[in-house]
C-alpha cells in the first residue's frame, strides 16, 4: 500500500512539474500567459451581471491576453473587502441605490475605485402581473394599496388579513418594509430568501393567473416573460434618498433610477494598466442586456455562448474599448 | 430518588409519590399564576447591543487594518496564499491529467482491496459529471473538498489523539466540538471574510471548521478503544510512547478514524451550496445558477454530481484502510498498475486527448422541467390546499399564540418544569439559562418562530421514519432498495428539490419543512432499521410460541426492544432538522434561518453571532431534553424484558 501511495505521490509531482511547462499551443490555459497576472471579475447573483462579466472576460482574454477567472459573491461588504485587498479586480454592475455608508467608505479611502457608468440604467420597484392591473385598475399606483380590499387580493395563509409583499434575497437593497410601514399600508413583507425561490413563486402564481406583488427590477427578461408592470410609488425626494443611505428607517418613496456603475480594485491600475483602461471604456446598455437576457433566462442557453454571440455581432462597439 | 430507595423504601416512596402527585397540581397552578402576572407585558429590554456592538466594532477594526496589522500581514495573508496555491495545484493537476486516467486510477486503487463492486461503482460515479458536461466544475469542487478533507485530517487527528490521552483537554474541547457542529456554518462565514477575504480559500477553511468534529471525536474514540494489552505489550518490548502511538495505537484505531473521516466527507459535501455565500464557485454555484433560471432538471443533474463526488470520496476513504495482508496484491501487480497509469497519462497527453469529450450536457435532464410544469398545472390545487392548511391551522396560530398570548416567563418555567420532571434540577437549570440567554440577546420571537417549525418537522420526520425503518429492518429487500435513496437524500443539495416545492406549495414554511423532513428522516430510518434488526431472534420466537399475532409481536416485542436505538435516531433527527433551519430561510421560512442568511449576505458580524448563539442554545435544550426522554422511554422498557 505504501508503495502505491508513494507511486501516486511521485506521479502527482511529475504531473505538477510537467504542468508548469506544458505545451502552450494546445490549451489556452493560464500557463500560456505566464507573465500576465490573472484578472478576477466579480459576478453577482443576477443574470445581467454574469453576462456583462462574460463579455468583458472573453475580450480581456482574447484581445488583451490576460488570463481571467470569476468570483461569485453577493453585492455586499464582503465584495468590497475582496476588491480592496485585490482578491477581486473588478465588478461591472454596482447599483448605487444599494451602496451603504460603510461600503461608501471603501470608495472614500481609495481602496476601491469608481470607474464610471456602465451604460445601463436599472430600476428597482414594486411589480405585479398585467392582469392584476386589468382587473383592478386602481392598483397601478401606490394610492390603490391602502384599502382592505387591496390587501385581500394579495393575502396568503401566512399574512392573514394583510396583503403579502414578496421580498427577495436579503443581499439586494430593499426598502419595502419601510415604505409599507411609513405609508401605513395593510401589507406585510415576506422574504423569499433567495432569487431561485422568488422566481419559482412568480412562475407558479402567473401560471395559475393568481395575483402577486413583489420586489423586482428592470432590465430583466422576466418583465416581458411574465408581463410584469411596475407600480407607481411616491416620487423620489432627496430627503428620502438620504434616509436610504443612512439607514434611519425613514424611506417612504420610490427607488431612485439606478445609473449602474463599474468599480475596480485600487490596485488594478498598477497590476494591469491595459485592463484598467479597457474596463474604463467598457459599456453595456439596457438594449445590450435585453438582447442577451432572454436566450439565457428563457431558453436556458449558456451565458458564455450568448456573450460570445454578442461579441461576434458587435465588433464595431467593442473595438473602440481596446486601447 | 436514589436516597429514597436506600433508606426506608416503603414510607419514603410513599412520600415521594405523594409529592410527585402534588407537583401535577402545583406546577400548572404556578404556570397559570405567572401567566396572569406577566400577561400583556412586553419582553424585557434586550442586551443585544452590549453583545453585538463589540463584535461589530472588531469587524470594523479588522476591515480598516487589513493591509497594515501584523495579524493580517504575518498570519492570515500568507495562510490564504498557501491554501490558494494548494487549491490551484490540485485543480490544475487534475485537469492536466487526461480525464480517462482518473476513473482508471480510482478503480485500481479501490480494486487492490478486492472490493470489486465498490471499485466499479466509484469509477462510474466519477465519470458521471463528465457525461453531463460538468467535468471542470466538478474538479473545482473536488479540489476544494479534497483540500478541506486533507486539512481536517491533518488538524483533527492530532487533536483527537491528544484528547485521548489528556482527559482535561478532552473535557475542554468537547463543548467546542458540539458548538462547531450545531452553529450553522454561515454564521462563521462572516468572520471568515474578515480574515481571509472571499473566494475558495475562506470556503475551504469554513468547510474545515464545519467538518472537523467527527474526525476528532472518532480518533479519540478509536485510540481509547485500543486494548490495553496491545499498548502494554508494545511498551514491554521497549517501544517509546511515540513508537507505540505510531506503530500500535494509530494502526489499530484506523478503522474508527476512517469512519470519522467518512462522516467528515459527508458533512463537507453538505455545505457545497452554502459555501457559494463565500464565493466558492464550483458545483454549488452551478446549482444556484440553474435554479435561478427555473431549470430544475439541470439542477438535479448538477446535484447528482455532488452525490457522485460523495460516493467516490466515501469509497476511496474506505479503501485506504480496507486491506489486509492476505489479499494484498503482489508488488509486481502494483508496479504494473502504476506503470500502466503513467503510460496512459503519457499517451493521453501526447495524443492530446485530455478534456472530457462533450456528450450530453445537463440538458439531458430537461424533461424533468416538463414534469415540474405538469405538477405545477395539475397538482397545485392539492399542494396549495395542503400548504394553506398547515400554515393557517398550525404554523400561524401556534406561533402567534406562543409569541403574543403566552407570557415569556411561562414558557421558560414550563421548560424548567419539563426538565425537572425528565431528569432533575440540572436539566431544569440548563433550560432556564439557555432560554434566558436567547431572551437577553433579543432573539426570542425569531426563536419561537423557528421552534414551531422545528417541532413540526421533527414530529413528521419521526412519524415517517419509524414505519419505514421498521419495514427496512424486517425486509432485506426494502432495505436494499432504500439504501441508495437515503444516501442520495443525505448528499444531494436540498435546494434542488425545494425550489420545485416552492412552485407547488408556495413561498413560506412548508417547502422548508419538506426539505427538513427529507434530510432528517435518513438517520431516523437507519437507526429504526438497526434497532429492529438487533432484536434477538429468541425474544421474537418466544413471543410467537406463546401465540402472539404478528401485530402483537411487532408492538409488544420488537418495537419496545428496539426503543433505545430508535430514540438515538430521534435525537439525530432533531439535530439534522436544526441544520436545515438555514436552508428553509432560503425559501421563505423566515425565523432564525432567514436572519442568518441576511447577516451573512450583509456582512453583519454581531447579528450573525447572535443568531448562531440562539440556534446553539435551542439545539442544546432540544438535544438534552430528547436524550432525557430517550432515557425514560428506552431504558426501563429494555430492562423489563
Amino acid at each position: 500500500m505504501k508503495k502505491l501511495l508513494l507511486g501516486l505521490l511521485v506521479l502527482t509531482l511529475f504531473a505538477v512539474a510537467c504542468g508548469d511547462d506544458s505545451d502552450s499551443d494546445t490549451d489556452a490555459s493560464a500557463d500560456a500567459d505566464g507573465d500576465k497576472p490573472t484578472i478576477s471579475l466579480v459576478v453577482n447573483s443576477w443574470t445581467a451581471s454574469a453576462l456583462n462579466v462574460a463579455v468583458a472576460q472573453q475580450l480581456i482574454e482574447s484581445e488583451l491576453g490576460y488570463p481571467t477567472n470569476v468570483i461569485n459573491i453577493d453585492e455586499n461588504e464582503a465584495m468590497f473587502i475582496g476588491l480592496a485587498d485585490g482578491t477581486a479586480d473588478a465588478v461591472l454592475e454596482i447599483w448605487p441605490s444599494g451602496i451603504t455608508d460603510s461600503e461608501q467608505a471603501f470608495f472614500d479611502d481609495g481602496s476601491v475605485e469608481h470607474l464610471g457608468e456602465l451604460g445601463a440604467v436599472g430600476r428597482i420597484g414594486w411589480f405585479v402581473p398585467d392582469y392584476v392591473i386589468e382587473q383592478n385598475p386602481e392598483l397601478a399606483t401606490w394610492e390603490g394599496y391602502f384599502s382592505d380590499e387591496a390587501a385581500a387580493i394579495f393575502a396568503t395563509a401566512e399574512t392573514g388579513d394583510n396583503g403579502r409583499f414578496l421580498g427577495t434575497d436579503p443581499s439586494y437593497s430593499q426598502f419595502d418594509e419601510q415604505i409599507i410601514n411609513n405609508l401605513g399600508m395593510p401589507f406585510e413583507v415576506i422574504y423569499s430568501g433567495s432569487e431561485p425561490a422568488t422566481v419559482a413563486e412568480l412562475d407558479a402564481r402567473v401560471s395559475a393567473g393568481e395575483p402577486i406583488l413583489m420586489y423586482w427590477w428592470t432590465p430583466t427578461a422576466a418583465v416581458s416573460t411574465y408581463s410584469l408592470v411596475q407600480v407607481a410609488l411616491p416620487p423620489h425626494t432627496e430627503e428620502c434618498g438620504a434616509s436610504a443611505a443612512s439607514g434611519d428607517g425613514g424611506v417612504d418613496c420610490e427607488y431612485p433610477e439606478d445609473v449602474i456603475i463599474k468599480a475596480v480594485s485600487g490596485k488594478l491600475a498598477d497590476k494591469a494598466p491595459a485592463v484598467y483602461d479597457f474596463l474604463a471604456a467598457f459599456t453595456i446598455t439596457n438594449d445590450d442586456q435585453l438582447s442577451m437576457l432572454p436566450p439565457v433566462e428563457l431558453d436556458g442557453e449558456d451565458v458564455d455562448e450568448v456573450a460570445a454571440q454578442w461579441i461576434a455581432d458587435n465588433e464595431g462597439v467593442w473595438s473602440a474599448w481596446i486601447g | 430518588m436514589t436516597a429514597a430507595t436506600t433508606l426506608d423504601p416503603d414510607s419514603l416512596n410513599a412520600t415521594a409519590d405523594w409529592q410527585r402527585r402534588a407537583m401535577w397540581i402545583v406546577v400548572p397552578l404556578a404556570l397559570v399564576g405567572l401567566q396572569l402576572i406577566f400577561a400583556g407585558t412586553r419582553l424585557p429590554e434586550h442586551l443585544d447591543e452590549t453583545f453585538s456592538d463589540p463584535l461589530d466594532d472588531f469587524a470594523g477594526w479588522a476591515q480598516q487594518n487589513r493591509s497594515s496589522n501584523w495579524l493580517f500581514t504575518v498570519i492570515f495573508r500568507p495562510l490564504t496564499s498557501l491554501v490558494s496555491t494548494g487549491l490551484e495545484t490540485i485543480e490544475e493537476t487534475l485537469l492536466w491529467v487526461p480525464w480517462f486516467v482518473i476513473p482508471i486510477a480510482i478503480f485500481l486503487y479501490i480494486a487492490r482491496t478486492r472490493a470489486w463492486k465498490s471499485a466499479i461503482a466509484a469509477s462510474l460515479a466519477i465519470i458521471y459529471p463528465g457525461l453531463v458536461g460538468l467535468w471542470e466544475v466538478t474538479i473545482e469542487t473536488l479540489a476544494l473538498m479534497g483540500m478541506a478533507i486533507v486539512l481536517s485530517v491533518l488538524i483533527g487527528v492530532p487533536i483527537g489523539v491528544l484528547a485521548a490521552f489528556r482527559r482535561g483537554f478532552d473535557t475542554a474541547i468537547r463543548p467546542v466540538l458540539d458548538a462547531m457542529q450545531t452553529i450553522p456554518a454561515p454564521v462563521y462565514f462572516v468572520p471568515m471574510v474578515m480574515f481571509f477575504g472571499i473566494g475558495p480559500v475562506p470556503a475551504t477553511l469554513a468547510t474545515v471548521i464545519y467538518a472537523l468534529p467527527p474526525v476528532v471525536r472518532l480518533t479519540t474514540l478509536g485510540i481509547r478503544g485500543v486494548a490495553q494489552q496491545s499498548v502494554e505489550a508494545s511498551t514491554m518490548f521497549g517501544a517509546t510512547r511515540w513508537q507505540t502511538l505510531r506503530k500500535v495505537q494509530i494502526p489499530m484505531a484506523l478503522p474508527t478514524i476512517m469512519a470519522g473521516v467518512t462522516q467528515t466527507i459527508m458533512m463537507a459535501l453538505g455545505i457545497v451550496v452554502l459555501a457559494t455565500l463565500l464565493g466558492a464557485g464550483g458545483l454549488g454555484q452551478s446549482v444556484m445558477d440553474t435554479l435561478s433560471q427555473r431549470r430544475t432538471g439541470r439542477g438535479v443533474a448538477t446535484g447528482l454530481a455532488v452525490v457522485a463526488i460523495a460516493a467516490v470520496l466515501d469509497r476511496l476513504g474506505r479503501a485506504v484502510v480496507g486491506q489486509d495482508r492476505a489479499t494484498a496484491p503482489s508488488r509486481r501487480t502494483v508496479l504494473i498498475c502504476v506503470g500502466g497509469v503513467i503510460g496512459l497519462i503519457i499517451f493521453g497527453r501526447s495524443a492530446n486527448y485530455i478534456a472530457f469529450p462533450e456528450m450530453w450536457e445537463t440538458r439531458a435532464f430537461d424533461p424533468i422541467d416538463d414534469g415540474v410544469k405538469w405538477a405545477r398545472d395539475n397538482l397545485r390545487w392539492f399542494t396549495r390546499a395542503f400548504n394553506d392548511t398547515v400554515v393557517s391551522w398550525y404554523y400561524v396560530p401556534v406561533r402567534d399564540y406562543l409569541t403574543d398570548s403566552v407570557a415569556w416567563p411561562v414558557i421558560i418555567a414550563s421548560a424548567a418544569a419539563l426538565g425537572a420532571w425528565l431528569k432533575g434540577w440540572r436539566l431544569a437549570l440548563l433550560n432556564v439559562c439557555a432560554m434566558g440567554s436567547i431572551l437577553l440577546i433579543g432573539m426570542w420571537e425569531l426563536s419561537i418562530d423557528t421552534f414551531v417549525q422545528v417541532v413540526a418537522a421533527v414530529v413528521l420526520s419521526i412519524l415517517l421514519a419509524i414505519p419505514v425503518g421498521v419495514a427496512a429492518g424486517r425486509h432485506r429487500r426494502v432495505e436494499a432498495a432504500l439504501s441508495p435513496v437515503l444516501d442520495a437524500l443525505q448528499t444531494i443539495p436540498s435546494l434542488v428539490y425545494i425550489i420545485p416545492a416552492v412552485t407547488l406549495f408556495t413561498i413560506g414554511v412548508v417547502p422548508g419543512l419538506i426539505a427538513s423532513i427529507l434530510y432528517a428522516i435518513v438517520p431516523g430510518v437507519r437507526l429504526a432499521a438497526l434497532g429492529i434488526k438487533q432484536v434477538p431472534t429468541e425474544s421474537v420466537e418466544a413471543s410467537q410460541m406463546f401465540g402472539a399475532t404478528p401485530r402483537q409481536t411487532m408492538f409488544g416485542v420488537r418495537i419496545p426492544l428496539a426503543a433505545r436505538t430508535i430514540m438515538a435516531g430521534v435525537n439525530q433527527v432533531i439535530m439534522l432538522v436544526l441544520a436545515m433551519v438555514i436552508i428553509s430561510g432560503l425559501v421563505g421560512g423566515g425565523g432564525l434561518g432567514f436572519e442568518t442568511i441576511s447577516a451573512v449576505k450583509n456582512s453583519e458580524v454581531g447579528l450573525g453571532f447572535e443568531v448562531g448563539f440562539a440556534i446553539v442554545m435551542m439545539a442544546i435544550v432540544l438535544d438534552r431534553s430528547s436524550q432525557a426522554i430517550a432515557d425514560r422511554v428506552g431504558a426501563p422498557e429494555v430492562a423489563a424484558h
